[in-house]
């Protein structure tokens, strides 16, 4: 039986200059923090570049982190959230539709038509994300697709609980709006 | 509960399916606030599948091998802002060091010679040594030094080199404990009385005594014998005596 490290030892051990430490680190978490930014920018290039440069920053400032103000994932979506805000200041998101692309196509043609009609909804929900102002779109983001809970949100957002809360609920409401336009469409074409 | 109440919950009952049977009861009873809890869970099932359909988007293969190179490079760059700052701060303690020396000896008032070479001086610590003194030439009795086992240290007092047949040092503290020869003078046996001497404590075995043409006898060969080096400021053997030193024994 193994005994699995927890996060804030591994940093601490990284910050020591332990190798391992770091490449465990890196490996857990490593996919969270890349899909916030895919999630985030819409790009895989954008995402890619954030990823290492979040790695990056750690290694350098990973001292900073405080286990009082939450945990060491929390801190790297921290890392990860600011330079996503600088990337979307510069940099207009373009590759869901290749993304979408490379996903393997199923057999049968129910399946296909299934696959078909779930990759819609699956890229239309990712458009629609994307479209949020980032204010909404980071607590939509970090609660309904990283999973973390309000709380852990909060301390990546520096906002209290109840701002994100609110945050979350206005950005459904904005993204039910999108949802329904095509869905009274498909239901005009069915009548 | 009013339309109004029930929106500003909507999406929490829709993200949370939580059990709010007023909330519910009210979705029933009003087809629009139905129709938007119903719009909030087929958000919250889409998002899911987003989610879900993400779960294995990672970072490329590459990326770690890149962010192990700036790991190592970062530790070096670390470890050589270390070296470096130590080596500063050996420097400026070596200078506060040396100042500190500069001034006490400066504010050391000057005492006559007679006092200097008659005032006890510190007892030797024992350390290894390798600095081989002078060889000699061969001697009735006893001899010089050769690579040493044991030493002494900087005695800090300037004193004239002991004559052949003067008596043995004057100090103090090692003639309570030890029994010695008279200082021999070794090479040119000068001394000026201004040099700054160091007293060596050395253990060396009999056999290295042959290498300075002193007779050995063969039966104590293997035993040492110890003594006492006077070494010029210059590090050269000026002068030596042999010693018995009970603590030794």
């Amino acid at each position: 039986m193994t005994l699995e490290l927890t996060d804030e030892l591994l940093l601490r051990r990284m910050l020591e200059g332990d190798e391992t430490a770091f490449t465990a680190l890196y490996r857990r978490r490593q996919g969270g923090v890349y899909r916030f930014a895919l999630q985030m920018s819409g790009s895989v290039e954008i995402a890619e570049e954030i990823t290492q440069d979040t790695f990056m920053l750690l290694m350098r400032q990973g001292s900073r982190f405080d286990p009082a103000k939450g945990s060491v994932s929390g801190f790297l979506f921290g890392i990860a959230r600011n330079l996503v805000r600088r990337h979307l200041e510069k940099v207009r998101n373009e590759s869901w539709a290749e993304l979408a692309a490379d996903d393997p196509v199923a057999d049968s043609r129910e399946n296909v038509l299934d696959e078909m009609t779930r990759r819609e909804t699956i890229n239309a929900v990712r458009r629609a994300v994307l479209s949020l102002p980032p204010v909404y779109r980071e607590a939509l983001v970090l609660c309904e697709l990283q999973g973390l809970s309000y709380l852990d949100a909060a301390a990546v957002l520096d906002c209290p609980v109840g701002t994100v809360r609110s945050r979350l609920n206005r950005g459904r409401t904005l993204l039910a709006d999108k949802f329904r336009a095509p869905a009274m469409k498909a239901g005009a074409v069915a009548i | 509960m009013t339309c109004a109440e029930f929106q500003s919950k909507v999406a929490e009952l829709g993200r949370e399916g939580i059990a709010d049977a007023a909330g519910l009861h009210h979705a029933e009873l009003c087809g629009g606030c139905g129709a938007l809890l119903n719009e909030q869970r087929r958000l919250t099932a889409a998002l899911a599948a987003l989610a879900g359909d993400d779960r294995e988007f990672e970072s490329s293969a590459g990326m770690e091998h890149r962010l192990l190179l700036a790991f190592r490079e970062n530790r070096a760059a670390a470890r050589r802002a270390h070296a470096s700052a130590k080596r500063i701060w050996l420097a400026v303690s070596a200078a506060v060091a040396a100042g500190v020396l500069i001034l006490m000896i400066a504010s050391e008032p000057s005492r006559p010679q007679a006092e200097i070479a008659g005032s006890p001086a510190p007892r030797p610590a024992i350390v290894e040594t390798p600095a081989p003194p002078r060889a000699q030439p061969p001697r009735p009795q006893i001899a010089s030094v050769e690579p040493p086992k044991t030493v002494v240290e900087d005695s800090g007092v300037r004193r004239p080199l002991p004559r052949r047949g003067a008596p043995a040092s004057s100090d103090a503290t090692l003639a309570s404990q030890t029994l010695s020869t008279e200082f021999l003078p070794l090479g040119a046996g000068y001394i000026d009385r201004n040099e700054r001497t160091q007293l060596l404590r050395v253990s060396i075995p009999r056999s290295a005594l042959l290498s300075m043409g002193i007779p050995v006898r063969a039966d104590r060969m293997d035993e040492r014998v110890q003594a006492d080096v006077l070494l010029g400021e210059d590090g050269t053997a000026r002068a030596i005596r042999f010693v018995t030193t009970a603590q030794y024994r």
